[in-house]
C-alpha cells in the first residue's frame, strides 16, 4: 500500500511537471530581478547608512550622560569611620554626668577579663585620664551590675578589678 | 563583476524550469509560483558571493518553500477579504489553476488540501527526492516532525484512494 502510494505520488509529480516550463520570458524575468536586486544592495546600505550613524550618536550621548550624571558614578565620598572621631576628647568637666551615659563594655559582661580594658581600649593614645572616668563611676554606679558587691574581688583577685589595682 | 553575473544566467537558465515546477506543486498556482520563483532568485542574487562556491539551489529552493508556506498562512488569513481582479478573486478561491491538473485531477485536490507543511514535505520528498534529513533542512525543522508531518499527509492521501475505490 505505502509502495504504491510513494509510485504513485512520483508518477503523478512526474507527469506534471511535463507540462510545466520556464519559457524564455520567465527566465528573462528572473535573471533581470536577479540583477535588479544584487545591485539595489549598495542601495540599502546608503540608505541606512544616515539612520544607523544617528542611533549610533544618541547611543553615545545617553553613554556619556549617563557616567557623567549617574549618582554616585563620578568617585564616591571617602569612607566614613563607623567609630568616633579619633580626636581625644576633653576631658570632662566634673566626673558627675559621666555615670549618667552608658555603662562601658565590660560591665556589661562580667566574665570579661578585665586586665586587658585599660589598656586594649584606648590603644591609639587615648588620654590615661578617661580610665579612672570609666572605672570610678562603676564602682559607685548604681546600675553597674558589677559592682563590688555584684562581684567580690575575693571572687576573681585579679589586678584590673575595680578598686584593686587601678589607680583612682 | 561580469563573471559573477554571468554565472548567475547559467544559475537561472539551469534552474528555472525546477523550481518553476517545484514552486507549482507546493501553491497550486502558476502565476503565484513564477512570482515566488523571482523572489527566491533575488534573494539568491543577493547573496551570491557567498552561494556561487556552495549550493545556490538548495538556498533558493529553501526559499522558495519558505515563501510558499507564508503565502499559505497569508491566503488562511485573508479568505473572507478578497481583493483584485477576477484572475485574484480566482485565485483566492482556489479555483483550478495548477498545469497538472490533466495528469489525477483527483490527486491534486488532496495534495491542494493539504496543510502546506505536509505538502512541502511531499512534495521535497517524492518530487525533489530529498531525504529527511534534507527536508528537514530545507524546512528548518527536526526530523521527528518530518516524519510526523510525512505519515499525517500519507494517511490523508490512502483514506482518499480508500474512498476513491469504495
Amino acid at each position: 500500500m505505502t509502495e504504491n502510494l510513494d509510485a504513485l505520488l512520483r508518477r503523478h509529480y512526474r507527469a506534471a511537471a511535463g507540462e510545466i516550463h520556464a519559457d524564455a520570458a520567465a527566465v528573462r524575468r528572473f535573471r533581470d530581478a536577479g540583477h535588479a536586486a544584487a545591485h539595489a544592495r549598495p542601495g540599502v546600505l546608503r540608505r541606512w547608512a544616515f539612520p544607523a550613524l544617528a542611533a549610533a550618536v544618541t547611543a553615545a550621548v545617553l553613554v556619556a550622560v549617563a557616567v557623567l550624571f549617574w549618582p554616585g558614578g563620578r568617585g564616591s565620598e571617602p569612607p566614613r569611620p563607623m567609630a568616633p572621631p579619633a580626636t581625644p576628647l576633653p576631658p570632662p568637666a566634673s566626673p558627675t554626668p559621666v555615670p549618667e551615659a552608658p555603662a562601658p563594655d565590660r560591665t556589661a559582661s562580667p566574665g570579661e577579663d578585665p586586665t586587658a580594658s585599660p589598656g586594649e581600649r584606648s590603644p591609639a593614645g587615648t588620654p590615661t585620664a578617661t580610665p579612672p572616668t570609666a572605672t570610678s563611676p562603676t564602682a559607685t554606679s548604681p546600675t553597674a551590675t558589677s559592682s563590688p558587691t555584684a562581684a567580690p574581688p575575693t571572687a576573681r583577685p585579679s589586678p584590673g578589678l575595680p578598686g584593686s589595682g587601678l589607680p583612682g | 563583476m561580469r563573471g559573477a553575473e554571468a554565472a548567475f544566467d547559467d544559475f537561472a537558465a539551469a534552474t528555472a524550469s525546477r523550481l518553476l515546477r517545484t514552486a507549482v506543486f507546493l501553491v497550486y498556482d502558476r502565476h503565484l509560483a513564477e512570482d515566488l520563483v523571482q523572489i527566491a532568485y533575488e534573494r539568491v542574487a543577493r547573496r551570491w558571493g557567498r552561494l556561487a562556491d556552495g549550493d545556490p539551489e538548495a538556498y533558493a529552493r529553501r526559499v522558495l518553500v519558505n515563501l510558499a508556506i507564508d503565502e499559505a498562512k497569508r491566503r488562511s488569513r485573508r479568505r473572507d477579504t478578497p481583493v483584485g481582479s477576477v484572475a485574484d478573486v480566482e485565485r483566492l478561491a482556489g479555483a483550478p489553476a495548477a498545469p497538472g491538473d490533466a495528469a489525477g485531477g483527483d490527486l491534486d485536490e488532496v495534495l491542494r488540501a493539504l496543510p502546506a507543511k505536509q505538502r512541502a514535505v511531499v512534495v521535497l520528498r517524492y518530487w525533489c527526492d530529498l531525504t529527511e534529513h534534507e527536508i528537514a533542512e530545507t524546512l528548518g525543522i527536526s526530523r521527528g516532525t518530518v516524519k510526523s508531518h510525512t505519515a499525517r499527509a500519507m494517511a490523508a492521501l490512502r483514506e482518499h484512494m480508500r474512498e476513491g475505490r469504495a
